[in-house]
């Protein structure tokens, strides 16, 4: 039976609770990986690594507004990337550590740390937002 | 072979001993989920993994089972399930979410052995021009925007009122000449009347300047009325025909787009591309005009005092695009926060009854006041730097007079420029200088309206519904045979809701569609009525594919009662007669008779003339159905859609609605959505959808037997049931 692992609040405390899923009925929630046996830990942190595609945001190389449609290219730990965000009120959120940017076709990024941004990158992201 | 993507030469090469290659998908992820390009192979042989010019993984079609894709967050996998197990292929990001679900299909068809259906292009994720991705599928590219033809299409529109456009010009250039006459008049009232002492030549210019004064009220009067009369009949007619496309297009492209935003571009942008029309483009043509007539001029008096004039040029075409760049972002930035103070006013008094049965006013006026601050500091901000830049300009210029006075007077000294000369200058100084302080500004004004006229036209070059398609046949009366072939459909990118649906009913025959919520029973409905194409596979009424069938004559076919019924600003008896013509009363009356709604409605004050919808009276849920169901049997489609209310209603009411189904459905080839027990009771078949297929059909007792999908939900629905009528005593 396929099951599905996944974070029950990746936006507000990722690294905590853990959700199974299975034909979209939950079967099973724990309270963080840290209640799992080491082998099971790793299985279940290798499949929600395979199960969430984040790249983190290192550098905002540029943006730019068209129409309201927010263009950003980024440089990312997973390499160069360029994505459309409508809303920024919307598409761009607070997490328990960081900032989660969601773009109109649904593929998420994370900026770590907003402190740690260079002046340019920051620059870049007041311009759009 | 015709495949979609090409692939690159060396790996075409490294496939060569692997079979003939039968389709090539690319993904945007690296085997090792970098950004990058992979790509997955089918061959006559098998399926490979290709990735930075390497084949990174390899299965023989024989020992594969089955490809799938998974929906992971933020992207998707493909993977095989072979003799050994299941192995993970590919990962992509979620712009390739549709393209791998029709590469799996092709794949899986296959592996079958059955024939092939290549997909066609893809609907591309990233504009062709210039590569950077789209905000719709196949959309217009924002960044490719090209100025000029916008420009020109907007001219085009005043193409109706071609003689009245020309006249404005005609005005527009007596007006420039106008105005620039007044300093030559000064010129000769100094040089000639005080310089050479000709006293009596002062009234001759005196006069002549009242009378210039006067004509150019009048050009500027003539000119006002004109411009503002064509630039509104521009915007009113593109107000028209926007709202006209809108009426028109396929309900598909408002299905991502809030309903607010769209009122917006009619008003808004409209109003931005009138203001434009009226004050910016004039404001172009006339001091673009003036300048070149203010410098030449300048230049003839004397070449030498002009090249100081423009001394101060390039400083101040900088400084104006050095404070436009630092404006134009403050302004994008005010304007997403008034957008946002917007929705979350409307946020507050849409939810007011939550907000207060909850207590949270305080939050909400905190939330607001929070939004409403960065506003303010925007707002700030941007008015410190316009007023600045504005202050720093004008002194610029004010430099360029101070170095004519400097030079003038020397010349005047020395040469022949007399002081009328000098005079004339400085008076053209300020005609020459005044544009260029606004034409930053216009050039910005004119990108505003610009974006929001390609955001017009883009609705209006969106291909609409094909009413009145010349590929339609000619239809007599439908008999009422619906047909579904192996339909596949997804409303988001990627996301199947209908996983290939075969179904076929008969003319009169009544299907009941059961199924859990999101299995696919209300997409059904919208594929029927044509509110949304099928990805693939074909709808047919009476035999006939949809796409010849012309609409209107399809949607008169068909009658819906929905499940919340849309009442229009009107009588109860437009309502019930609303989209048909011509409807005598006794007929209205007839079907809220049959619907049981007649009662309900002669008890209220105004009976059959009692306004409702927005602003009037408030009907309760089972009348709206009742009178939904009165406008169907009123309007005797042979076709007919039934999406039943799940919202509970008293027993008495229940029955009466049951019985005004039961008349609805007679005789018509009905497709229900159903809810009540009585209506799967009564229906010829049932069909249970489940993961957007069809899982179990047949009768009621039929299915109950099964002990299957519907079963199991017949069970729960009878205990809730029960428990209902503990906890409401009947």
């Amino acid at each position: 039976m396929p099951v599905k692992i996944r974070w029950t609040r990746p936006v507000s405390g990722k690294g905590e609770e853990i959700s199974f899923i299975s034909n979209d009925q939950e079967y099973l929630i724990i309270e963080g990986l840290h209640a799992l046996d080491p082998l099971s830990r790793a299985i279940v942190e290798e499949e929600l690594e395979k199960s969430y595609y984040l790249p983190k945001i290192n550098e905002i190389v540029s943006t730019e507004v068209f129409q309201g449609n927010r263009y950003f290219e980024v440089q990312t730990d997973k390499g160069r990337c360029r994505f459309i965000i409508k809303n920024p009120f919307t598409s761009i959120r607070k997490m328990a550590q960081g900032v989660l940017i969601r773009d109109v076709v649904g593929n998420q990024y994370i900026i770590e740390d907003m402190e740690g941004l260079d002046e340019k990158s920051r620059r870049e992201l007041e311009k759009v937002c | 072979m015709d495949y979609p993507i090409s692939i690159p030469e060396n790996i075409k090469n490294i496939l060569q001993n692997y079979g003939n290659i039968i389709y090539v998908q690319h993904s945007d992820l690296t085997e090792n989920r970098q950004f990058g390009t992979g790509y997955l192979v089918l061959t006559s042989e098998c399926l490979l993994v290709v990735s930075q010019s390497k084949i990174v993984c390899r299965f023989n079609n024989d020992d594969l089972r089955e490809v799938f894709t998974e929906e992971l967050i933020g992207g998707g996998r493909v993977s095989v399930r072979s003799e050994t197990g299941i192995f993970h292929l590919l990962y992509y990001s979620n712009h390739l979410v549709e393209d791998f679900a029709k590469t799996v299909r092709l794949i899986n068809d296959y592996l079958k052995g059955s024939s092939l259906v290549f997909p066609e292009s893809s609907r591309d994720s990233f504009c062709k021009k210039c590569g950077s991705p789209l905000p719709e599928r196949s959309g217009n590219c924002p960044r490719c925007v090209p100025r000029m033809k916008i420009l020109k299409r907007i001219i085009t529109l005043a193409f109706p009122y071609k003689k009245e456009a020309v006249f404005l010009l005609i005005i527009t250039a007596i007006g420039v000449l106008l105005q620039v006459l007044p300093p030559y008049l000064t010129r000769g009232i100094i040089d000639d009347c005080i310089g050479r002492g000709n006293r009596e030549k002062l009234p001759f210019y005196v006069g002549a300047m009242i009378i210039t004064g006067i004509l150019y009220l009048a050009s500027r009067l003539v000119h006002i009325r004109l411009s503002s009369w064509i630039s509104n009949r521009v915007v009113t007619d593109l107000r028209s025909n926007l709202h006209r496309a809108l009426q028109y297009l396929r309900l598909s492209f408002f299905n991502r787009r809030e309903p607010g935003e769209l009122v917006g571009r009619i008003m808004h942008d409209t109003g931005e591309l009138q203001q434009f029309l009226v004050d910016g483009l004039p404001f172009l043509i006339i001091n673009s005009l003036t300048f070149i007539v203010v410098g030449a001029i300048m230049l003839s008096l004397n070449w030498k005092l002009s090249l100081a004039v423009m001394l101060p040029l390039p400083l101040l075409i900088f400084g104006t695009s050095w404070f436009w760049k630092k404006l134009h972002p403050l302004f994008l930035r005010e304007g997403t926060i008034v957008g946002h103070l917007h929705s979350i006013l409307s946020e507050s008094l849409y939810g007011l009854r939550a907000v207060k049965a909850c207590s949270r006013e305080e939050h909400r006026i905190q939330l607001f006041n929070n939004v409403n601050e960065q506003l303010a500091s925007t707002r700030v901000s941007t008015q410190l730097i316009s007023g600045s830049f504005n202050e720093t300009i004008y002194w610029i210029m004010s430099l360029g007079v101070s170095l004519v006075w400097y030079f003038g007077a020397k010349m005047n000294e020395s040469s022949s420029f007399s002081l009328g000369d000098l005079m004339a200058f400085i008076g053209y100084i300020w005609l020459f200088y005044g544009p260029l302080q606004w034409f930053s500004m216009v050039l910005n004004w004119m990108t505003h309206a610009f974006s929001g006229a390609e955001r017009i036209f883009e609705v209006l070059d969106t291909v609409p519904e094909n009413h009145r398609n010349d590929k339609c046949v000619e239809v007599g009366k439908i008999r009422g045979e619906v047909e579904f072939r192996n339909v596949h459909f997804s409303y988001e990118r990627g996301k199947e809701v209908i996983k290939g649906l075969s179904f076929r009913v008969a003319p009169g025959e009544t299907i009941g569609l059961v199924g859990r919520s999101g299995a696919g029973k209300s997409t059904i409905i919208n594929l029927l009525i044509r509110f949304f194409e099928p990805d693939s596979g074909s709808v047919l009424v009476d035999g006939i594919p949809l796409e010849k069938i012309r609409i209107d004559k399809l949607r008169s076919s068909i009658g819906i009662v929905m499940q919340e019924p849309f009442l229009f600003n009107g009588t109860i008896a437009e309502n019930i007669a609303y989209g048909m013509e011509n409807v005598s009363f006794s007929r209205i009356l007839l079907a809220a008779r049959a619907a049981y709604a007649h009662d309900f409605i002669v008890s209220k004050p105004d009976g059959y003339d009692t306004l409702v919808g927005e602003g009037g009276e408030r009907l309760s849920g089972g009348e709206k159905q009742r009178i939904a169901i009165a406008r169907a049997i009123l309007h005797d489609p042979p076709i007919l859609i039934l999406d039943e209310a799940t919202s509970s209603v008293d027993a008495s009411t229940e029955q009466h609605i049951q019985e005004a189904i039961g008349n609805l459905i007679k005789g018509r080839t009905t497709i229900a959505i159903a809810h009540r027990l009585s209506t799967l009771r009564n229906a010829d078949r049932l069909m249970v959808l489940s993961e957007g297929k069809i899982a179990e059909t047949g009768s009621h007792d039929e299915l109950i037997g099964l002990d299957g999908i519907y079963a199991e939900m017949v069970r729960s629905y009878n205990s809730v049931n029960a428990l209902q009528s503990v906890v409401w005593g009947g």
